[in-house]
């Protein structure tokens, strides 16, 4: 057995219930560097979570408790004032919403080079039914002459073709990473291949839509796969009943 | 945690984005009649300097997107109008004696010009903001002033609290309630909003401002502790009366702290003396409350809490912009946690 003396705790003098965690194996305050336990044993308040004594980093807690219930207050509220839900878009990421609001600045961008080069070039509106590929004609607007693209789609919902093109594009390795939709859930468009005009051909724009691809409009640019550099928009519209369509500038 | 000599980025920004800000502000107080009743009063406190943290904050936050200093600079010129119009009425509110070392306004020139210098230096803070529309178009103009109309009930809300506080002589303020206090307060002025618009105007409004609020409010509420603190200490380059929260009854984490920690006796004395109105307090009284601050180490406990909170906004800092490119602005904005809790 060991010669040394053991060591003995006094009782503690305290008037009530401890309360605080902090304060079970220590006198009151000796944790916040205070030698003064004796007076602030009788501390009015030594239970709840609305104080930061104890351990190093209880105020942080503390803090983060005042600042996520001052925020969920906030979210209540808001949540009270506009019950609409906007799906996940919601809760996406900050580079989700950039991305959103870029896709939804082309799609209100493209009526407006609908208006200004005007006419429209049609393409072969038979596909209902089967799978089925059709071979657009050339563009037949204003600039058609220097885009010289045909449009080949497959597709078994009606679809509607937005084009908007930089000239002198149509000789160059256009490709996209895909073309999105606004509903985050909606799986992105990728299926799309651009060859190149070469000598007298036309150059050709394949787009394939999924059996199952939700309805609505895809936008994504394209680019030069040489440099990066943007040369244009492309914009699918599914499943509205309209005429399948291309413009281009 | 900066320190040492990387702080020294701090003050030069600040000095920088200060200056630009000065400038800017002067172009929005008229020097027209009647100048010795209006307004040479509303010059008065932006002449006598500060720090000019807010502003700062705010270009800063804007330029660590990438945009321009002009982009930002209307915002901040209406951001230091509005805080040094609310300081005269804080100032009446507190009856403080000092402001950034001399007189307070409603010393100088009485009550109810200094109230009315205080409205219209308050108002006119709307002019930059309404200018933004020339610069930032009207859309982000209008979001801008939609998040200064927040910041303004915030920081009345705030305010209120303080007030009522003290009017009922409120003694089981507890640590949590001084903090949301302090939110609303100080930390949507001094740090949420400047934040926020500036992120706003930098991004276009391609941002969630909610993700900001926890940075601004640890970085705001350690600024806040840390300006309680100074309170305490005798320097002139403070500028504010020693011992002023002391004298005016200011629910101060410290006084919490010290009411807290106080025995039954001493409580009863200092709920007395906190209910009788600031020019009733002698300074032996308020030499006793010091006293008890001291018995309790309460600085020490405010200190602490204080750097908590700095560590906290430097956590919440480097999740907000782990995915920006690194900027003398990104590194100004980092380093302001630190900053505030060791700034004299």
């Amino acid at each position: 057995m060991s010669e040394r003396k053991r060591l003995h705790r006094n009782d503690p003098s305290r008037g009530g219930p401890l309360r605080n965690f902090s304060n079970l194996y220590s006198q009151p305050g000796v944790l916040n560097g205070g030698s003064k336990a004796k007076d602030s044993a009788t501390s009015q308040e030594g239970h709840d979570k609305t104080r930061a004594e104890g351990r190093p980093g209880e105020g942080v807690g503390l803090a983060y408790r005042v600042i996520e219930k001052y925020l969920a207050e906030g979210r209540l509220a808001a949540e009270r004032l506009n019950p609409l839900s906007y799906g996940n878009g919601a809760t996406a990421a900050p580079l989700q919403e950039l991305v959103e609001r870029m896709l939804r600045q082309q799609v209100e961008m493209l009526p407006l080079w609908l208006e200004l080069f005007g006419s429209l070039a049609r393409v072969d509106p038979a596909r209902t039914g089967d799978p089925a590929r059709a071979n657009s004609r050339p563009m037949n607007n204003g600039s058609s002459s220097k885009h010289n693209i045909s449009l080949e789609i497959a597709s078994r919902q009606p679809v509607e073709v937005f084009l908007d093109l930089q000239e002198h594009s149509e000789r160059l390795a256009l490709v996209t990473s895909g073309l999105h939709a606004l509903r985050p859930k909606a799986r992105a468009l990728t299926e799309i291949r651009f060859t190149p005009r070469k000598g007298e051909s036309r150059s050709k724009l394949s787009i394939k839509i999924p059996a199952r691809q939700p309805s609505g409009t895809y936008s994504g640019v394209l680019v030069d796969r040489a440099n990066g550099d943007v040369r244009g928009t492309l914009s699918i519209r599914i499943g509205r009943s309209v005429s399948p369509r291309t413009t281009a500038r | 945690m900066s320190t040492g000599s990387t702080l020294a980025l701090v003050p030069s920004v600040l000095r920088e984005y200060g200056e630009t800000t000065r400038a800017a502000l002067q172009q929005y107080l008229p020097v027209r009649e009647p100048r010795r009743y209006l307004y040479d009063l509303l010059s008065d406190y932006p002449r006598r300097g500060g720090k000019m943290m807010r502003p700062s904050l705010c270009i800063a936050a804007c330029r660590m997107f990438g945009a321009r200093l002009e982009d930002a600079v209307r915002t901040a010129v209406a951001i230091e109008m509005l805080h040094n119009g609310l300081l005269i009425h804080d100032d009446i509110e507190d009856g403080s004696e000092q402001r950034r070392g001399q007189p307070t306004l409603h010393r100088l020139h009485g009550m109810p010009l200094a109230l009315n210098a205080g409205d219209m230096l308050t108002l006119a803070s709307l002019r930059p903001l309404l200018d933004n529309r020339n610069v930032l178009g009207e859309s982000l103009a209008l979001r801008i002033l939609e998040e200064t109309e927040r910041m303004a009930r915030e920081c009345a809300e705030g305010q209120a609290m303080e007030l009522g506080w003290r009017r009922d002589n409120s003694i089981g303020v507890s640590d949590a309630d001084y903090l949301k206090m302090v939110l609303k307060k100080t930390c949507w002025l001094a740090a949420i909003y400047p934040i926020r618009v500036g992120v706003l105007i930098g991004t276009r409004g391609g941002c969630d401002l909610d993700r900001f609020v926890r940075f601004g409010f640890f970085l705001g509420a350690a600024f806040q502790i840390q300006d309680d603190l100074l309170n305490l200490v005798a320097d002139s380059r403070y500028g504010k009366e020693l011992n002023g929260d002391l004298f005016e009854g200011k629910r101060t984490l410290l006084l919490i702290h010290a009411f807290r920690r106080s025995t039954p006796r001493e409580r009863a004395r200092l709920s007395s003396l906190l209910a009788r109105p600031r020019e009733e307090r002698t300074a032996e009284e308020v030499g006793w409350l010091r006293y008890l601050m001291d018995k309790y180490t309460c600085s020490e406990y405010a200190q602490r809490m204080a750097h908590e909170l700095a560590g906290a906004a430097l956590h919440e800092f480097a999740l907000l912009t782990a995915s920006l490119p690194d900027s003398r602005d990104k590194s100004f904005l980092e380093q302001m946690p630190t900053w505030v809790i060791e700034r004299t």
